[in-house]
C-alpha cells in the first residue's frame, strides 16, 4: 500500500461476471485529513484511484502501473465521517483491461474505466 | 532551462486550500484567466513516493491541484474567496514516463470550457521538456458556502 494504513480490506469474493467484490474500511485517524482539507475531512479522489490499483494488483498478484484512464467519473463525495465503509467491484480483463466501481448501499463514488500494466 | 516563478512554497496556500502532506504544487509560473502554469519538486518524503517513485495518482492529484490553482487565483484577483474544488471528472489520462525524486514537473493547464461551478481543464506535465502525462480534468468548485 503506497499511502500506508489509508484503508483496511475486510472481505473478498468472487463475482460470477469474473470480477472480484472487495470491502473496505478507511482510516478515518489518517494524516492525509489533516490537509484534505483542515476544517473539512473529505478522501481525496486520488486515494480512491490509488485503491483501485491497488485491488487491480491484488487481482493479478503483480505490481502495475495504471497507464491510461479513459474515464473516471467521481458522482458522490468520500468522507471518512460519511463513509467510512466502501465496497469496490474490480474486473480486469485481457490482463490489461481495468474498470472499476466504488460504491456502498444505493450511492455510487466513483466508476474508473483504464489500462494497467506491469510497474514500469 | 526554468521559466520565471511567480509564486512560490507558502504563497500557494494564497490559491488553494490543501495542505501539508496533501499539497502537490509548489510553483505558479504563470497564471491568467484561461490558463496556467505549475511545477512540483518530487521530494523524497512526499506522500505518494514508494522507494524512488512517484505514483501516478499523485500525479492525478498535482494535475487537479493546478486546475484549483487556476481557479483559486482568478477567485484571489478578483477578490472572491478561495473554495474547496473537488475533481468531477479525469478523462484520457496518460502516463509516458513516471515521475521519480527529484524530478521537477511542469505543468500546463488551458480552459477548454468554464461554466458556473465547473471547469474542464487541458492538462499537460513535462519533466525536462519530455511529457510525461496529459488528460482532461474537471473540477467542481464548492462554492455555495
Amino acid at each position: 500500500m503506497l499511502i500506508e494504513d489509508f484503508y483496511y480490506v475486510k472481505k473478498k469474493e468472487s463475482l460470477e461476471d469474473g470480477g472480484f467484490l472487495y470491502e473496505v474500511s478507511l482510516n478515518t485517524k489518517h494524516k492525509v485529513y489533516q490537509g484534505h482539507f483542515p476544517e473539512k475531512p473529505i478522501t481525496p479522489g486520488v486515494c480512491n484511484i490509488q485503491m483501485i490499483k491497488e485491488l487491480a494488483e491484488d487481482v493479478l498478484s503483480k505490481p502495475l502501473t495504471l497507464k491510461t484512464i479513459d474515464r473516471c467519473r467521481l458522482t458522490a463525495m468520500v468522507t471518512p465521517d460519511g463513509s467510512p465503509t466502501l465496497n469496490v467491484k474490480i474486473k480486469v480483463e485481457d490482463g490489461e483491461k481495468l474498470s472499476a466501481e466504488i460504491f456502498f448501499n444505493q450511492t455510487t463514488y466513483m466508476t474508473l474505466s483504464g489500462i494497467v500494466c506491469d510497474r514500469l | 532551462m526554468s521559466a520565471p516563478v511567480m509564486y512560490a512554497g507558502e504563497e500557494i496556500k494564497t490559491f488553494i486550500p490543501q495542505r501539508e502532506p496533501m499539497l502537490m504544487v509548489d510553483k505558479i509560473f504563470a497564471a491568467n484567466d484561461s490558463s496556467v502554469e505549475t511545477g512540483l519538486t518530487i521530494d523524497g518524503g512526499n506522500i505518494f513516493v514508494s522507494g524512488n517513485s512517484f505514483s501516478e495518482s499523485g500525479m492525478i492529484e498535482h494535475i487537479a491541484q493546478s486546475a484549483a490553482c487556476f481557479a483559486g487565483y482568478n477567485d484571489w484577483i478578483n477578490k472572491r474567496p478561495i473554495v474547496l474544488g473537488y475533481i468531477a471528472e479525469i478523462k484520457k489520462f496518460n502516463l509516458e514516463i513516471p515521475a521519480k525524486v527529484g524530478d521537477e514537473l511542469e505543468s500546463s493547464l488551458v480552459v477548454v470550457s468554464n461554466a458556473l461551478n465547473i471547469t474542464l481543464m487541458n492538462a499537460v506535465t513535462k519533466i525536462n521538456g519530455k511529457t510525461a502525462a496529459s488528460c482532461k480534468i474537471k473540477i467542481f468548485m464548492d462554492k455555495k458556502k
